[in-house]
């Protein structure tokens, strides 16, 4: 292994120490990210490139760049935030999953070649399902198999594409793609599968919510991103990605804002955020570029701190359905702040770095050529995002009346600590003039903090805030959210897919029943010939082999006559 | 603050919007997609009031009970 490697190596090492440590693995998980940051720093540079040997083939281990450090940056960012907030919990598996799932995705964004992309997008799939399954009830077991189907399938899809692409000859270095061939068509598939482009995107809001505490605020940080990390590197400029992109940040819109668990409505919202990301790969221009790599970056700080805030409102008050929660704010003021903060970042409020990212990524759209209505309602999801944050999580859960009588004490000072330090870097990037410069790797000159832009900004969402305001006043608010299941494309292979799969077996067993007993009562007639005595009656496995010897040899001396005539 | 909210934040809001709608008047790109008076405060409204209705409209249509998938 390439020594460049050691930061991926140092994850899994500490994985493995966090696995093994009896009362250790907390601070493993701890200081796992910063010896892997100290790493990176000392090896990794844009233009850093390392190769490994594996069974005789030469691979690209490394290729670094500005866009793949800023993801490796990251990576290690998210992990250390997700360490100190779970420092108050001694749980061996969500600490060693957790590096385990970080070292493979820094592993996979520094890959340069799809042979170890696909090694570490594997590795990625099998640390993340842990994540699912630490949670230890029936329901995230079910979930963590779903989860991982959708990902090792996204693997085999990926490793077809790859053979595919090699049988026809191609380079297989992660680089442009053009979909013009059979094996570039599966990569874009596997990868639309760990973006979640729509139809391919229900593991998200499956899992998610379902895994374990750690896994729902550290699982936003890495396998999606990775998915548009790889279309961003294979499939830049590709138009289709316009309207893919289109469509999966629309398709979430109705269950962001009505479904009850918050914590799936920030698993759907995910999506929207996603969606714009895979439209600006799809305009491929640098500056849309460098707008994915930002508002990567962004996107993974505020859906943390949202996380996280959603988890010790979790662990104080039991529950985090909108239908159940309410008044928390007087209890839990810091965790409110910090949401507060994640709810302008998600709505790109001036301010925060989540402005520039998505003024980023709307200008690489502009500049690209979409058409204006096109281009403002992408502009207007910002609009939306601070209804289904600002209003179905911050309000409904600390500002509203509380269903219930609440007495719960705030989060606590690890998970204090991991917040706030979220919380001033979504502040610092938007208040402090080129801190996000060094997360733009495409060199655009785009500069999106203008004073025409800010003032739309806030024109955009205080008329949104107005409009729904003046609704709800009318009687035309968003339905009451209540304990429900929302119908999503999951439903066709949890139910439309089984139920064919039922019918279909109970039409061939009641044929199969109606040929027996027609054959039994024909056996039972007198002077019944020897084939219905024979079908009639069960067979003992010896003959079934029996018969099975009896079909090969008649075929073999098929072939034989064959070949000889 | 919930107090507040219902008492005063209609208002706070109304003031504020059109305090920015004036402001828009004067301060907007000089090109661009945005360069269209009243391009962002429309954005804002249709889409909310749009997503608002759709949503309105479309409840009921994929709800199923809370069990739907306990057999799994």
């Amino acid at each position: 292994m390439p020594i460049e490697l050691l930061p991926v190596g140092i994850f899994y090492v500490g994985a493995l120490l966090a696995a093994l440590g009896r009362d250790t693995a907390p601070w493993v998980a701890v200081a796992t990210p910063l010896a892997a940051a100290a790493a990176s720093f000392w090896l990794l540079a844009p233009g850093v490139a390392a190769d490994w040997s594996v069974m005789d083939y030469s691979l690209a281990a490394v290729r670094a760049d500005g866009m793949s450090l800023a993801f490796v940056a990251l990576f290690h960012v998210a992990a250390l935030a997700t360490a100190v907030y779970a420092l108050e919990w001694n749980d061996r598996l969500q600490a060693a999953a957790m590096l385990g799932y970080i070292g493979s995705g820094v592993g996979a964004v520094l890959a340069g070649d799809l042979v170890t992309l696909w090694l570490f997008w594997e590795m990625l799939a099998l640390t993340s399902v842990l994540l699912v399954w630490a949670r230890g009830t029936a329901e995230s077991t079910a979930a963590g198999i779903r989860y991982l189907v959708f990902n090792v399938l996204s693997g085999v899809i990926l490793l077809a594409g790859i053979g595919a692409l090699a049988v026809a000859g191609n380079d297989l270095m992660v680089g442009p793609q053009t979909l013009d061939s059979p094996g570039a068509w599966l990569l874009l598939i596997a990868f639309g599968v760990k973006a979640g482009f729509p139809m391919l995107h229900s593991w998200i809001p499956d899992a998610y919510p379902k895994s374990s505490l750690v896994g729902s605020v550290i699982l936003v940080a890495v396998t999606t991103k990775v998915g548009v990390y790889a279309l961003a590197r294979t499939f830049a400029g590709e138009e289709l990605l316009l309207a893919i992109g289109t469509l999966t940040a629309l398709w979430p819109l109705y269950y962001v804002l009505v479904e009850d668990d918050l914590r799936r409505v920030l698993a759907y919202s995910l999506m929207v955020q996603i969606g714009l990301m895979i439209a600006a790969v799809g305009a491929g221009n640098a500056i849309a570029l460098d707008g994915v790599t930002l508002h990567v970056v962004m996107d993974v700080l505020f859906k943390l701190l949202l996380f996280m805030a959603l988890g010790a409102v979790f662990v104080r008050a039991g529950t985090v359905r909108a239908s159940e929660l309410g008044g928390l704010g007087k209890s839990m003021p810091w965790t409110m702040a910090f949401v507060a903060v994640g709810v302008l970042a998600n709505a790109g409020m001036p301010g925060t770095g989540a402005f520039v990212s998505k003024k980023l990524l709307l200008g690489g759209l502009e500049h690209a050529g979409i058409a204006a209505p096109w281009y403002a309602l992408l502009t207007g999801l910002s609009a939306v995002g601070l209804l289904y944050v600002g209003v179905r999580v911050l309000f409904e859960a600390f500002i509203a009346p509380a269903r219930k009588p609440v007495q719960v004490s705030d989060a606590s000072w690890p998970m204090r600590i991991a917040m706030g330090g979220i919380a001033l870097l979504l502040l610092a990037t938007g208040l402090v003039p080129g801190l996000t410069d060094a997360l733009r790797p495409f060199g655009s000159d785009y500069d999106p903090v203008k004073a025409t832009k800010i003032l739309g900004q806030i024109q955009l969402l205080v008329f949104a805030l107005l409009a729904y305001a003046l609704m709800a006043r009318a009687g035309l608010s968003l339905p009451q959210s209540g304990r429900r299941t929302l119908l999503d494309t999951e439903w066709i292979y949890r139910r439309l897919i089984p139920s064919i799969a039922i019918r279909v077996a109970d039409a061939l067993g009641g044929t199969s029943r109606a040929l027996g007993a027609w054959i039994r009562l024909y056996d039972r007639q007198p002077g019944s010939g020897w084939v219905g005595a024979s079908l009639g009656r069960s067979w003992p496995t010896g003959s079934m082999a029996f018969w099975t010897v009896t079909l090969l040899v008649v075929l073999l001396f098929a072939g034989v006559w064959k070949s000889q005539t | 603050m919930n107090e507040w909210i219902r008492n005063r934040g209609l208002s706070a809001l109304i003031v504020a919007a059109v305090a920015l709608g004036a402001a828009g008047l004067w301060i907007r790109p000089e090109e661009g997609i945005d360069a269209m008076p009243g391009f962002y405060p429309l954005t804002g409204i249709s889409i909310v009031v749009a997503v608002v209705l759709a949503v309105r409209v479309l409840r009921g249509w994929l709800w199923r009970p809370e069990d739907e998938y306990d057999a799994d």
